[in-house]
């Protein structure tokens, strides 16, 4: 994900580990593996749900790293396997979405705030705030319809253009467009600005 | 549909990273709408607020599992599976790292917020430095800092080729911290831009404001460097410009 210039691009990795340098899979592997994890655990807010959908990922990935053409976006090659997996897990009804009741007792998503709160431990100000902010961010983005949370997280942390996730979902572009707007407009509803202001304003 | 709902389509598409047309019009509308520059700031820090959620790691039985697969189809089994002590022994290494960077970090002095996308864009890494600008500036409080990182912003978008959001980013400057967007820096990059996007009686404006309020800025100003059009031939003999 922070490729620098002097490291090798994914697409050479992949072509090395095609032609069989089992190592170059691995550096692969460590520079995607927490982005595409998270991205399922804020999809579907279910730790083992996300390690389900990302090992069958990389499973797809591994087979098919062959007839993978390289041409800078492998990126978005990634995160199209991501929303197949995804779709089909949802269609088989392994993923259900995740009620705000389960989020209550949900360890999964508990990492997710205590994660962000303990980045601010030494600030108590800082601290309540980051562990509210990120309670309330996951509750949000989880009172999304799916379709609006994908596009929202294809961009935020997949790090995809609006172009690329209308290829990767399969959606037309405008379609795209209009996710991404409701789920932004959606998301300031649910957080409220006072929130996403720095925890010290908040608390002024 | 109004203005400002037409505008925020175009903000979304703005924020969706879409290869932009020129934003005149955006860039207009957010000079003189509280509303929509309100829309744009509070999907802004929504943006650097989740990119900031930190990431989470598989268990290391998946990925275990996940290695395991990608060595049956390869030649050579992965090196660190093999021998769990060698695995342990690397583990430790790395939590031992882990700690002491943690705590050289804090011992390190208070960095300024800007440091960390200076050094991504020195390293041409621009991408990288906008995202570590944006998330410093949805953090930080304080209008001369949010200003000092909108000016960034504004440099760098320049520096990406992409003049329209220089010119977003100085109405956002505009709004944040006033007195930072009548600088000598904030002019020569609304200036620069204005060539740039051929928007050539603004950029006459833009001039002789820069002129007036700085002239030394002014005569240093490589007019010829940015390929003006012959409309702005006529500034070059203000001062000692582009020749």
């Amino acid at each position: 994900m922070h490729e620098s210039r002097d490291e090798p691009a994914d697409d050479e990795l992949l072509a090395a580990y095609a032609a069989g340098d089992v190592s170059a899979f691995e550096r692969l592997f460590a520079r995607h593996r927490r982005g595409l994890y998270t991205w399922f655990l804020l999809q579907c807010g279910r730790e083992d749900q996300a390690e389900d959908l990302f090992q069958e990922v990389f499973l797809r990935l591994i087979r098919s790293a062959a007839a993978y053409r390289p041409d800078g976006q492998f990126r978005a090659w990634l995160f199209t396997i991501a929303h197949n997996v995804l779709t089909d897990g949802r269609r088989r009804a392994g993923v259900r979405r995740t009620t705000e009741d389960d989020l209550q007792t949900d360890d999964s998503l508990d990492r997710v705030s205590h994660t962000t709160a303990r980045a601010g431990e030494d600030d108590p100000v800082v601290r309540t705030g980051a562990k509210e902010l990120s309670e309330r961010l996951a509750q949000a983005l989880l009172g999304l319809p799916e379709e609006q949370r994908e596009v929202f997280l294809l961009r935020q942390r997949g790090g995809l253009e609006l172009a690329a996730i209308a290829r990767a979902t399969g959606a037309n572009l405008s379609t795209v467009k209009s996710r991404l707007r409701y789920a932004l407009s959606g998301l300031r509803r649910a957080l409220g600005d006072e929130l996403l202001l720095p925890a010290e304003a908040r608390h002024e | 549909m109004n203005e400002c709902d037409r505008v925020e389509e175009e903000i979304v598409e703005l924020l969706g990273g879409n290869p932009s047309a020129p934003h005149v019009a955006l860039e207009r509308h957010l000079g003189s709408c509280i509303r929509c520059r309100d829309t744009l700031a509070s999907y802004r820090r929504i943006e650097a607020a989740y990119r900031a959620v930190p990431e989470s790691d598989v268990s290391t039985a998946t990925a275990a599992r996940v290695l395991a697969a990608a060595g049956a189809r390869g030649r050579c089994r992965p090196r660190a599976f093999r021998r769990p002590a060698l695995l342990a022994a690397g583990l430790a290494a790395v939590l031992v790292a882990l700690a002491l960077f943690a705590l050289r970090r804090h011992a390190e002095p208070e960095r300024a917020p800007w440091q960390r996308g200076d050094q991504l864009r020195a390293a041409g890494a621009l991408d990288a430095a906008r995202r570590a600008y944006e998330d410093e500036l949805a953090r930080c409080s304080g209008d001369a800092q949010a200003g000092a990182l909108l000016l960034r912003l504004a440099g760098l978008e320049l520096e990406a080729g992409d003049p329209s959001r220089t010119l977003l980013r100085l109405v956002e400057l505009e709004a944040r911290d006033p007195s930072s967007s009548r600088s000598a820096e904030a002019l020569e990059l609304r200036l620069e831009a204005l060539v740039r996007s051929g928007r050539t009686e603004e950029a006459r404006t833009a001039y002789e404001l820069l002129a007036r309020d700085f002239p030394a800025s002014a005569a240093r100003f490589d007019l010829g460097s940015l390929r003006a059009p012959a409309e702005l031939e006529d500034l070059r003999a203000l001062g000692n410009v582009g020749d």
